[in-house]
């Protein structure tokens, strides 16, 4: 080890002081990288544990919650549950809650741009429990409606005890009290800054669902008479529950919120993996550079007795002490990045799947130490060829100046390994996905695009062996090097063939997505005019508009048709399913379905049992046409049949669509879910939805063009990290094809020498290197876009079909190729002419 | 008109000069061989002679004109027309056959493909190696390494050839074919060559020797 000290000692941190500009351009690229993966996973932390927060409200650390199967639970349960618990000292929450927002008469008619919040109406005792703990006086209690909320959403509002504050609840405008502060206590969780408590029968009669609550939360401290108390507690309630509900215990809760939002999650993490990874290449072009230009003194220490593994070792811990040294820092600016980061991964998830409230990351330990830990492992990834390089260096060739590149590297020489590896792919892509925590990953399909993206890397290389002698001086010299590419034009290769392939598969498939689900939006949205509760600000949300305001609309003289659709939520193979009531012949005149397996005409007549199913849930639960389908309903289990398969791009969860009649039977419920609006030839759409705007403020009225726009808004959003990021791939690719460049010429000095001496000028040799660049980036820029078509089809035909069950058509962004090919093009000729001007400069190395 | 007229070159890396006032001519056909210990700057002296490397004082004139005044074009430009470069290591260019090494002079001088061709395997021919005009310089022996490079440097029929201890990493047969290849291209092309060396016996082959000391003819 003395040898490796004496190393770092007086050679690697003197260069470090000498070279202080290329060693903190080392430690930005390589904390950027981790900088954009801290802050990925921070604010997709955070907004996820905003999620988890709104999902679980105060009561998250009962030990069981009872939820229905299906529809509301009953207040008879209650008794029920009591009695069949007996003296034991367990405590039962009962709890009902809705999503409302306040009441913002100006705000922009974007879906998911308004504040959410969550109402829960629980018991008055516990109530009691925590107005005693207030600090503040309690007004008066008697009267209107009273809410209490915590010390952080008080401040965040600016709202005094008395305030009065206006929310849409459904679809009316109720004006609430604020009761009190709940202050924050130690060892208490504080409610959360979204949360608004009210007294259980209050918030009954301001949902109108008297006898009703969504949830028993179940409190069971073990000790005691009854040692075993959670247990039993679990085992008497699943005894008596029957189909009616169902007993989660906290895992089970954490894993039905995991699935829910396990796509986006995964999407961000690969991402996020991404940004290192070019770091890392960034950082591996670097460090090659760095040892070709200390080539010599390595070669001087070997003479002097210096052991190849002490050559490795130092270099490999000097990478190390790099990484270190930028993980710090990248956890840093990647904290910092992710208080932007947050919001919008936020707001993504407010409109993909219902409310996230998270507004600040929190620097969490484990994370940080995850990300100081991928980069020094990155560091070291990136430093090991070039530390092996290193302690290959021979010391009489290089001191005799006589060196010949370095030759090694056969593995990334193979392209029948590459070849086998595209293969393995396409074996590999005709596997099924696995389940895990009830939801559906492509592993296999994941494994083939990792295999096809290695595979075309490796093999990119061969199609260098296509350039032929060139006519002139300069191309001659360029091509000569691309017919016999070193290690190092393959790096760059496979570096530029991954990005261009990723990019151009992304491409593909963002550009399928779009045109299927433009195509779907179409079709599915034909109504003039769509209304909703203004607390519904995601897709998935459960507010409802009340009969009676249905029937008030209907009256109106400029509306054809009205129709409406209700919808309820069941739990299906441990997973959330909706099923909606539709008017089944509004549905099929207006043709409002694509369908994967179109039903017979009117198909609502000719069973008592018929349902259409979405594409999602065929999937999820491998059921198809014809096939029956058990579903809990709030009046006992029912046995459907599958008439028809309708593709849905809005809901990867899962759809069942019956109609209304049957809904009503199974469900009991009248409350309209969405109600879509034909009007008459002659009425204007924007003008009748300003009108019912004015009658209806607690509602969100879009006209179709609207909803059209806002559907296509919410289908980019999720998209746009995913465009920047593949954007920041195709640069660093682009700028790790110079860094690659630089290295070769680094080590062609000696050659650059001799084409000065045969008389090529500055600009000669700045015209070769540049020739050569845009060979390397021709080949990278053909056998990325190849590749990526067929990366494309994969997302497409089976990482999509197997996670969300989503055929989707598909759609060949040409333009968009075109325009990725030649920015490539540009941009690797650009930098290699660059990097020539510089090579043209380099001083000779045959001095004496 | 000289071949080649250095009047009192200076050169100094940093404080420490190199080249202290050297001054020789060359005359065409004429062979000068240059002796000296390693460190007394022969190498320098070649650089600035092909314009590698620019002088810190003193004059360089090839047939008469001052490289100093020239641009590096026009310096590129002279070494493409008036000089021929042989190296101790060769330096052919390792990924291009010893046919495409010696032509590469010819492209930049604008010839035609067929003049290219019949040239290139005329001179392989006439060195003794047209028989490896397809291997690559990591195919080759060190002696056949050197015919190449002497190909490629008279290919163009340059009026100086300048040699930078071109035996000196061959075996003693070899370098004495070398040599002997050198004086016949330089009889037969009246160029003038400057011969770089540390062995007595190889400056027996030129009709001048020249002796360096610390910077400076002896």
């Amino acid at each position: 080890m003395r040898d490796v000290w004496i190393i770092l000692r007086d050679c690697a941190l003197r260069h470090w002081r000498l070279a202080w500009r290329q060693q903190l351009m080392l430690l930005i690229i390589l904390a950027l990288g981790t900088a954009v993966h801290v802050a990925m996973r921070l604010a997709n932390r955070s907004a996820l544990a905003g999620f988890a927060r709104f999902s679980e409200g105060i009561t998250r650390d009962s030990d069981w919650t009872l939820r229905a199967a299906a529809g509301p639970m009953k207040t008879p349960w209650l008794r029920e549950m009591r009695d069949a618990l007996g003296p034991r000292p367990v405590t039962l929450l009962p709890i009902i809650e809705a999503t409302v927002v306040p009441h913002m008469p100006d705000a922009a008619a974007r879906i998911g741009s308004r504040p959410t919040w969550r109402l829960v109406g629980m018991d008055l005792i516990a109530l009691q429990n925590l107005a005693r703990e207030s600090t503040q006086q309690n007004p008066t209690r008697g009267g209107g409606n009273v809410v209490f909320v915590g010390e952080a959403m008080a401040k965040l509002e600016g709202w005094s005890i008395g305030a009065e504050i206006p929310l849409v609840v459904n679809d009316e405008i109720v004006t609430v009290t604020l009761a009190a502060i709940v202050p924050v206590q130690p060892d208490t969780p504080a409610p959360p800054a979204h949360l608004l408590l009210m007294d259980l029968p209050q918030a009954q009669r301001v949902l109108h669902r008297p006898d009703e609550f969504d949830r028993v939360e179940v409190l069971a401290p073990d000790g005691g008479t009854f040692p075993k108390l959670r247990d039993e507690t679990q085992a008497v309630l699943s005894a008596i529950a029957g189909d009616r509900w169902q007993v989660l215990g906290h895992d089970d809760r954490a894993a039905l919120a995991g699935s829910m939002t396990a796509a986006f999650r995964l999407n961000l993490t690969i991402l996020s993996l991404l940004a290192l990874l070019v770091g890392g290449y960034l950082m591996f072009q670097a460090l090659d550079g760095v040892v070709i230009r200390r080539r010599e003194e390595i070669a001087i220490l070997r003479a002097l007795g210096v052991t190849e593994r002490s050559v490795r070792r130092a270099f490999l811990i000097e990478a190390a002490l790099l990484g270190l040294i930028a993980g710090v820092l990248g956890v840093l600016l990647g904290w910092a990045g992710a208080q932007g980061a947050v919001l919008g991964v936020a707001q993504t998830m407010t409109a993909l799947y219902g409310a996230s409230t998270a507004t600040f990351a929190e620097l969490h330990l484990d994370e940080a130490l995850i990300g100081i830990m991928l980069c020094v492992g990155t560091s070291l990834v990136a430093a090991w060829w070039p530390a092996r390089m290193a302690a290959g260096t021979v010391p009489a060739a290089v001191l005799s100046r006589h060196a010949a590149p370095w030759q090694s590297g056969r593995l990334w020489r193979a392209e029948w390994i590459g070849a086998l590896l595209c293969v393995a792919a396409i074996i590999l892509a005709q596997q099924g996905p696995v389940t895990m925590n009830g939801a559906r990953t492509p592993v296999a399909a994941y494994a083939a695009a990792l295999c096809w993206l290695l595979g075309a890397a490796l093999a990119g290389g061969a199609l260098l062996k296509v350039f032929r002698k060139g006519r002139g001086a300069i191309t001659s010299v360029a091509f000569s090097h691309l017919r016999r590419p070193s290690v190092r034009h393959r790096f760059a290769i496979a570096a530029l063939v991954s990005a261009v392939a990723m990019t151009s598969g992304m491409a593909v498939m963002i550009s399928s997505f779009d045109h299927t689900v433009r195509g779907w939006i179409v079709r599915s949205m034909k109504a003039d005019i769509y209304i909703s509760s203004a607390g519904a600000q995601s897709a998935s949300a459960t507010n409802v508009i009340s009969a009676a305001t249905v029937e008030m609309m209907r009256k109106r003289p400029e509306i054809s048709e009205l129709a409406v659709l209700h919808h309820t939520n069941v739990t299906l193979a441990d997973g959330p399913v909706h099923v909606l009531g539709v008017d089944a012949a509004f549905a099929q005149r207006h043709d409002l379905h694509a369908w994967i397996h179109q039903p017979p005409r009117d198909w609502w007549l000719a069973s008592p049992a018929s349902v259409m199913i979405n594409e999602s849930l065929g999937t999820r639960l491998g059921v198809t046409l014809h096939d029956e389908l058990f579903i809990p309903t709030t009046n006992g289990p029912r046995t459907l049949r599958i008439a028809g398969v309708f593709a849905d791009y809005g809901n990867e969860r899962g759809s069942i669509l019956m109609p209304q009649m049957m809904f009503r039977d199974c469900f009991g419920n009248a409350d309209a879910w969405r109600v879509a609006i034909m009007l008459k030839p002659d009425a204007d759409a924007e003008a009748v939805r300003a009108s019912l705007q004015q009658a209806h403020p607690g509602l969100s009225i879009f006209t179709q063009a609207h909803l059209r726009a806002e559907a296509l808004r919410i289908f980019e959003q999720t998209f746009a990290v995913t465009y920047s990021l593949e954007a920041v791939g195709v640069v660093v690719a682009v700028a790790g094809l110079g860094l690659a460049l630089a290295s070769l010429m680094l080590d062609r000095r000696g050659d650059l020498t001799t084409l000065r001496a045969i008389g090529f000028t500055s600009r000669d040799v700045a015209a070769a290197c540049a020739w050569e660049g845009a060979g390397i980036a021709l080949a990278g820029v053909v056998a990325g876009i190849t590749s990526g078509l067929w990366l494309g089809w994969l997302l497409i035909a089976r990482v999509n079909k197997q996670a969300f069950g989503w055929t989707l058509s598909f759609s060949l962004p040409v333009w968009q190729l075109i325009a990725l090919g030649v920015a490539v093009l540009a941009a690797g000729v650009v930098a290699s002419a660059l990097v020539g001007r510089w090579a043209a400069k380099l001083k000779s190395e045959r001095e004496e | 008109m000289h071949v080649l007229e250095v009047a009192a070159l200076l050169k100094h890396h940093d404080a420490l000069p190199i080249l202290r006032g050297v001054s020789l001519t060359l005359d065409k056909g004429e062979r000068v061989a240059l002796l000296g210990p390693s460190g007394c700057g022969k190498t320098t002296l070649l650089n600035c002679i092909g314009g590698l490397d620019r002088a810190d004082g003193g004059t360089v004139r090839l047939r008469g004109r001052d490289i100093g005044s020239m641009s590096s074009d026009d310096l590129a430009a002279a070494r493409r027309t008036l000089l021929g470069s042989v190296f101790q290591f060769f330096h052919l260019l390792p990924t291009m056959t010893a046919f495409e090494n010696v032509e590469l002079p010819l492209k930049l001088l604008g010839q035609s493909k067929a003049e290219r061709t019949a040239r290139v395997q005329s001179l392989l021919d006439r060195v003794g190696v047209a028989h490896r005009a397809d291997a690559l310089p990591s195919q080759m022996s060190g002696g056949e390494m050197q015919r190449v490079a002497i190909a490629r440097a008279v290919i163009h029929k340059p009026a100086l050839l300048l040699a930078d201890e071109p035996t000196g990493n061959l075996d003693s047969a070899s370098g004495a074919q070398v040599l002997g290849l050198l004086r016949e291209v330089s009889d037969e092309s009246g160029a003038a060559v400057l011969l770089v060396t540390h062995s007595e016996e190889a400056a027996k082959t030129c009709h001048r020797v020249l002796r360096m000391r610390d910077g400076q003819l002896v």
